[in-house]
């Protein structure tokens, strides 16, 4: 009897194994047939017989930091090199010329007789990008929120960082660093002004810089940290892509075509009217609703609603904007929104204007 | 039964197998259709037609193809000539290349621009060809093959900078631009008062003005000359796309007038006063004084120059209108009026006097005449001298004729009781006829006369040219 049992348990341990082994081949060759064809798909994509998809690919992987890796499983860095913009970093760029803006007085009222509220959000679509638009019509509510104690403590989610300045709304500003998107986000990269203060970076050294001035100036282009106190910079930050492309987008009305590549992401951007108006992008990507922008579309967009002077800031997972207390936009972040040293804050009526 | 039992097949192997199969020919289809849209998607970029486009099209035949799209510009500039200039320019050193214009595009229509560097030399617009014989899987991706539908030249109001020129001129002065006259339509400011005008001028009744013609827009180089074809220089540089052309009055003018004190003159409506006055002087005749001893009237000089405006003259005495007389350099000469009641007087003696004069210069070398004349002359007078010895100047000619035409004595004007003044003109046409040969002179003559009364004859005391 009891060597029946035994036998029965072991044939029924031997059973369990036997479907535990068959679920694991079953689950291990469907997901090997995966990767072999996103690999397939990939080289396609990237060695294909289409050198326009392989541009739009290589750049749309490099500006991704986690990910930036695949193309050169692929190419060579010789092969890379043609489908890769030139750096930009260190290209000296025009300097805004604050004397063509001219902020207009905050007009509570249209011509016939309707509010306009200071923040208007719109919802953007734009050929294939999806996204979301903030209109201040305050330049000076508009701040730079920071995490605390940059480098030694994980950066604030947006939802935070817009809390923590009693903000009503907000996006995500300047690059962080992020090693294979395992960053905390509680270290920016190149330089961060607030008050009026270099609190991160050098004055010495040169960034490519979205800031803005007391007055609600927005001054985007290459410069030292000094040149951007000197230019009365009171709120900036500095972005630049892993392949060095800087990030003024338009300046005086120039679009700078150098830092326009064709790399699809998500993207947020800043950028500011003749009369004044601040404008806050925000376009989603990676999913199935948008695959993302290119720089050109945001240009695009940003010269549709009237932007003379215009900056990239950080993108892909990281872009990501707040109305309302919540985040409205469809963020890319497998793990949901990241956290970020720095973001554009816009203030409420109450808030103190321009700090 | 268990013999059963056991024989049944174990069917997992068989379904593993199968499985990895079908995902790997799904994965294979799927890198399949995927290598068919990449070439499909590669085929069908407008941006495909665009290269085969420039690869056909070598620089000459761009510019070929362009020229005719140029658009219109003012009447001043040739467009297709300053379009060849603005495209050969742009070429220097630098190759043509195309750029998507996203602006413009939309799925119907791809448009590109045309670049030489960062100028834009024009565009390229291209649609879908239809009934393209592209794949069924093309069309289902909604993907099309693309023709060149046109190409246009960027318009050269977009591509150059446009100027506005600014032309000051005196007014009726004839000017050109790029060779081509200026007309009457584009004087902006009939009414440009001049920069440096005199304290005097600036009295006048009408000031002296410019003309401000405005010519926009212009694109190219700007040559403006004069009715003579001298090139005028632009006046500084181009500054916020503007460029000033001043062309300053050529001649100016003066003025030289003599006039009795107490005559109001005017030169085009401004009275003179201190500021015009040369000198002033108590006689109107040299060594008067020797004659007259009192009662004499003071001449005032007056002149100005560096004037714009032509100096229309006047005076009056009393609110009376006086006639001037004209020097032959151009000196007016204004006198006291003539008195109608003792005019005849002085006329007579004059008349008289002149008459001599005449009979005198008119024959050859007579003594009669002469002493005729001298007997109408005060004696010690430089006038007496000077008849006296022109006679040496007189013997070389046999005989001498003189015709006196248009003979005028006016402005009679009693100085005193004794001593009046007045006024000769005449053209005198001499013809003087010697052993050698034959002299004619024509001569338009004016003299200031002074008469002085001695022994209850009128005698002239002086006899002044105008000139002196």
């Amino acid at each position: 009897m009891d060597e029946n049992l035994k036998r029965t348990d072991r044939k029924r341990k031997k059973r369990r194994k036997n479907v535990f082994g068959r679920v694991m081949a079953f689950l291990g060759i469907t997901l090997l047939c995966l990767l072999l064809t996103v690999f397939g798909l990939l080289w396609v994509a990237i060695k294909g017989p289409s050198p326009t998809l392989t541009g739009i690919w290589c750049n749309s992987l490099r500006e991704t930091s986690a990910i930036r890796w695949i193309p050169n499983l692929y190419l060579s860095q010789e092969e890379l090199a043609p489908y890769l913009m030139q750096s930009t970093e260190d290209v000296e760029t025009a300097q805004v010329n604050t004397s063509l803006i001219h902020i207009a007085p905050v007009r509570e009222k249209s011509e016939d007789g309707k509010e306009i509220p200071v923040v208007e959000l719109e919802d953007i679509a734009y050929g294939a990008c999806k996204g979301k638009l903030l209109t201040i019509h305050d330049p000076t509510r508009v701040i730079l929120g920071t995490s605390d104690n940059f480098g030694s403590a994980p950066g604030l989610q947006l939802t935070e960082l817009v809390a923590k300045y009693s903000g009503i709304a907000g996006t995500n500003a300047g690059g962080f660093i992020d090693d294979n998107g395992r960053g905390n986000g509680g270290t920016p990269t190149g330089m961060v002004l607030s008050k009026g203060e270099i609190i991160y970076g050098s004055p010495t050294a040169k960034y490519n810089v979205i800031g803005l001035t007391g007055e609600g100036m927005l001054i985007v282009g290459t410069m030292t940290g000094q040149q951007a106190l000197d230019a009365g910079m009171k709120w900036g930050v500095s972005f630049t892509t892993h392949d060095g492309i800087a990030s003024s987008l338009i300046i005086n009305g120039e679009v700078q075509t150098q830092n326009l590549g064709p790399g699809v992401n998500p993207r947020t951007a800043i950028g500011q009217t003749q009369d004044g108006d601040l404008l806050l992008l925000v376009l989603d990507g990676r999913s199935s609703k948008t695959l993302g922008a290119t720089l050109w579309d945001v240009v695009d967009i940003m010269q549709d609603r009237g932007a003379y002077n215009v900056g990239n800031l950080d993108g892909g997972s990281s872009s990501v904007m707040v109305y309302d207390g919540r985040i409205i936009n469809d963020c890319a972040s497998v793990t949901g929104p990241r956290r970020i040293p720095t973001g554009f804050i816009v203030l409420g009526e109450e808030g103190e204007a321009n700090g | 039964m268990a013999k059963r039992r056991k024989k049944r097949r174990d069917h997992w192997g068989p379904f593993l197998l199968f499985w990895t199969l079908l995902l790997l020919t799904l994965g294979l289809v799927s890198c399949l259709v995927y290598y068919r849209y990449a070439s499909v998607y590669e085929d069908t970029m407008p941006e495909k037609a665009m290269d085969e486009l420039m690869a056909a099209m070598s620089e000459d035949g761009w510019r070929d193809a362009l020229l005719p799209t140029v658009g219109e510009v003012g009447e001043f500039e040739d467009p297709q000539q300053l379009f060849e200039s603005y495209f050969n320019g742009a070429l220097e050193g630098r190759k043509l290349s195309y750029r998507l214009d996203r602006t413009k595009s939309t799925p119907d229509q791809s448009i590109f621009g045309l670049y030489a560097g960062p100028s834009r030399l024009g565009e390229v617009r291209l649609v879908p060809v239809e009934g393209s014989r592209i794949s069924f899987l093309a069309k289902k991706w909604s993907r099309c093959e693309w023709r060149v539908e046109s190409i246009r030249a960027t318009p050269l109001t977009e591509a150059l900078e446009a100027l506005t020129v600014e032309i000051d001129v005196p007014d009726g002065t004839e000017i050109f631009l790029n060779g081509k006259p200026l007309r009457q339509e584009l004087i902006i400011d009939p009414a440009v008062p001049l920069s440096e005008v005199g304290e005097l001028e600036a009295r006048f009744e009408r000031q002296p003005r410019m003309v401000r013609y405005e010519i926009t827009p212009l694109y190219g180089d700007i040559t403006v000359t004069d009715a003579e074809g001298n090139e005028i220089a632009p006046l500084g540089e181009i500054e916020n796309g503007r460029c000033r052309y001043v062309v300053e009055p050529k001649e100016t003018y003066s003025f030289e007038i003599e006039a009795p004190e107490g005559v109001v003159v005017t030169v085009c409506g401004a009275e003179l006063g201190e500021g015009e006055i040369v000198s002033s002087e108590n006689n109107m005749f040299r060594h008067l004084e020797n004659y007259i001893t009192d009662s004499w009237y003071k001449t005032v000089h007056y002149a100005a120059d560096g004037l714009y405006s032509v100096p229309e003259i006047r005076a009056t005495y009393n609110g009376e209108e006086l006639t001037p007389v004209v020097g032959v350099s151009g000196k007016y000469f204004f006198f006291y009026p003539s008195d109608p009641d003792t005019t005849w007087v002085m006329r007579s003696a004059a008349d008289e006097f002149f008459k001599s004069y005449m009979n005198y210069t008119s024959y050859k070398y007579n003594g009669t005449a002469m002493s005729d004349l001298l007997n109408r002359t005060l004696s010690g007078t430089d006038l007496y001298r000077n008849i006296k010895s022109s006679r040496d100047a007189m013997i070389w000619a046999s005989a001498t004729e003189v015709k006196y035409d248009e003979l005028k004595i006016s402005n009679f004007h009693f100085v005193r009781d004794d001593c009046f003044s007045c006024s000769i003109n005449y053209k005198a046409d001499y013809t003087a006829t010697s052993w050698h040969g034959q002299q004619s002179r024509t001569e338009q003559d004016g003299y200031k006369m002074l008469f002085v009364q001695r022994g209850g004859r009128w005698l002239a005391a002086s006899m002044t040219a105008f000139e002196n």
